[in-house]
């Protein structure tokens, strides 16, 4: 998957405008899986990944096709959700910490209908988050998530082995 | 329940949730055309640095390219009569293009970290480079040691070795820590000049995270670790200094030992000032790198001790072919005691023997501006080969005074 992305990363690059859509279908799943764990609103999210496709295309020549493409994606996705997420807590008067805060919970949520989701969120770490959720949603293998996240392949099936194993005992609960 | 059943049901959930944005994306991507093309330039100085290292990485690639050439270039090396210069094999294999993946901000982590190990050898446990004065070189100077021009210079020219001197880019890994006190690591490798691998370690801390215009500005606490040897204490942030973006970045022992260098970010240029403090001693260089339509220029300026307003000496890298052997050459300005010396270094990687061991190392041929073409071309003359290079050590003239005028506009 790396390789078409960054295939129609260049024949965008090229000014070939159907690839856009060629590869929101081939990424959609998981940009919206790697911003999943830092927001929980539907339409914040929808905000952000139209973001993401913007900054995408109108930054398309700083793509360097020897790089990964996703990663490169996703860079821009968390980048935008960095600042649309400030934008909204300004706009709603809340203080703004750090942004760590931010994006470890201190965004409020809402109008989602996914439990589960939403407990990973509740119970997981956010490195250990962002791994399930690409795996589960975006249907990333282990060697995929450890490229896009720069994180050596080890780390990541031991995060993702260690968040199933908590995820099990929490959901086991219910 | 399962981990299968786990993962389905997180999937169910979230393709009821996932936005459908796909007539957005044709609808924005057809409008903002038009404004893509627009944003070129702005483009291109936002990503000022990664394409100086990759300019950098292509001009030290070809330099160091002289150990590959050099094999087949036996015969032509100048003989010796100390037989102290002998053939060299390839220390460094083939040179690809510098690291792709790196983007501004880690581009000049790394220079910073292969700063502190190149200029602080000694203490970081990366063997330091030798260099060896060519039997042709013969300048009448009585009053000017190249030796000590080159032991000046050395530091700097493994820093370029190291930065480049491998088969692939290295790739910064970096990793979040969950225990201990940093939250993170950035590990990366590079294979020094003798081919020996020198492994960077950086943990560190990001406080005040701050983003404008989409670009991240922090400050950086941490520790630098060089082939696990003494850890250094590191400090750097990265601030917006009247609309220019500046990024700091300071390895220290202590007090009295430390490199901090600061960058820079222009639109066709990025300018790295050092200070190197060694026992108190302090040494102020500016490293330029400069980006041209199709060519790049790497200035070297140390900077007078009691005013870092004025420029003490001032070096010009650049990169030629000669018979298909890379010679980096170096036209330099120096103050000295009888007044200020100008003149040219060639250099070249050798094997040199020493102390019965043979080490890769540098050769240097030296001439002045004002002698005669058959003394200026020695190495070239022993490959019965000739170019003529007069127009262009004319207009090295021409930039060096141009440099001057520019630095001191500049500080």
């Amino acid at each position: 998957m790396p390789a078409e992305i960054n295939y129609i990363l260049r024949r965008i690059q090229q000014g070939d405008v159907d690839a856009m859509n060629d590869l929101y279908v081939l990424t959609k799943r998981g940009v919206f899986s790697f911003i999943l764990p830092y927001v929980h609103d539907v339409h914040l999210t929808e905000d952000i990944m139209q973001e993401t496709y913007l900054k995408v295309f109108q930054h398309i020549d700083q793509f360097t096709p020897k790089t990964n493409g996703l990663n490169w994606i996703l860079t821009i996705a968390k980048h935008t959700a960095f600042n649309l997420i400030k934008l909204r807590q300004r706009e709603q008067s809340i203080d703004v910490q750090t942004f760590q805060d931010t994006l470890s919970g201190g965004y409020d949520t809402y109008n989602m209908d996914s439990p589960t989701i939403l407990k990973i969120k509740e119970i997981l770490p956010e490195d250990e988050a962002t791994i399930v959720l690409l795996h589960a949603v975006g249907d990333y293998k282990h060697r995929e998530i450890a490229s896009i996240l720069n994180v050596p392949i080890g780390t990541i099936t031991w995060k993702y082995n260690k968040a199933m194993k908590t995820l099990r005992e929490v959901l086991q609960d219910e | 329940m399962n981990n299968k059943d786990i993962l389905k049901k997180i999937k169910r959930e979230a393709v009821k949730i996932e936005p459908n944005l796909s007539v957005f994306i044709h609808e924005r991507f057809a409008n903002s055309r038009t404004k893509k093309k627009r944003s070129w330039w702005t483009f291109f100085s936002s990503a000022t640095l990664v394409l100086s290292v990759l300019v950098l990485g292509l001009l030290l690639g070809n330099f160091s390219s002289i150990s590959i050439s050099s094999t087949n270039q036996t015969s032509s090396i100048p003989s010796t009569t100390s037989a102290s210069i002998i053939p060299s094999e390839p220390p460094i294999s083939e040179i690809s293009l510098p690291p792709l993946r790196l983007e501004g901000d880690k581009a000049a982590l790394s220079i910073s970290t292969i700063a502190t190990a190149s200029l602080f050898n000694n203490l970081a446990n990366v063997t330091p480079l030798q260099t060896k004065q060519s039997t042709a070189f013969s300048p009448n100077r009585p009053n000017f040691d190249f030796n000590e021009t080159m032991n000046l210079l050395q530091p700097y020219l493994g820093m370029f070795e190291q930065l480049l001197g491998r088969s692939e880019a290295p790739s910064i890994v970096t990793e979040t820590l969950t225990s201990g006190v940093f939250a993170y690591v950035d590990r990366f490798e590079v294979v020094d000049i003798q081919g020996t691998p020198v492994a960077y370690e950086l943990y560190y801390n990001l406080e005040n995270v701050l983003e404008i215009n989409e670009e991240l500005f922090y400050d950086l606490s941490g520790e630098l670790r060089i082939n696990g040897g003494v850890p250094f204490n590191v400090i750097g942030q990265k601030v917006m200094e009247d609309d220019e973006k500046v990024l700091s970045f300071k390895a220290e022992l202590d007090g009295s030992n430390y490199i901090e260098s600061v960058y820079k970010f222009e639109e066709d240029e990025t300018k790295i000032r050092i200070r190197k403090m060694t026992n108190g001693i302090l040494n102020i260089s500016i490293l330029k790198l400069e980006v041209d339509e199709d060519e790049t220029e790497i200035k070297l300026f140390f900077l007078q001790e009691n005013d870092e307003s004025r420029i003490r000496d001032r070096f010009k890298f650049e990169y030629e072919i000669e018979d298909n052997e890379t010679i980096l050459k170096i036209s330099f300005s120096m103050m000295t005691q009888a007044g200020v010396e100008r003149g040219k270094i060639k250099v070249r990687v050798v094997e040199v023997l020493d102390a019965n061991n043979v080490v890769i190392g540098y050769e240097y041929l030296a001439y002045n501006l004002d002698e005669n073409d058959e003394e200026k071309d020695e190495w070239r003359d022993k490959r019965d080969d000739h170019h003529e290079d007069d127009d262009e050590d004319d207009e090295d003239d021409e930039d060096d005074e141009d440099d001057e005028d520019d630095e001191d506009e500049d500080d």
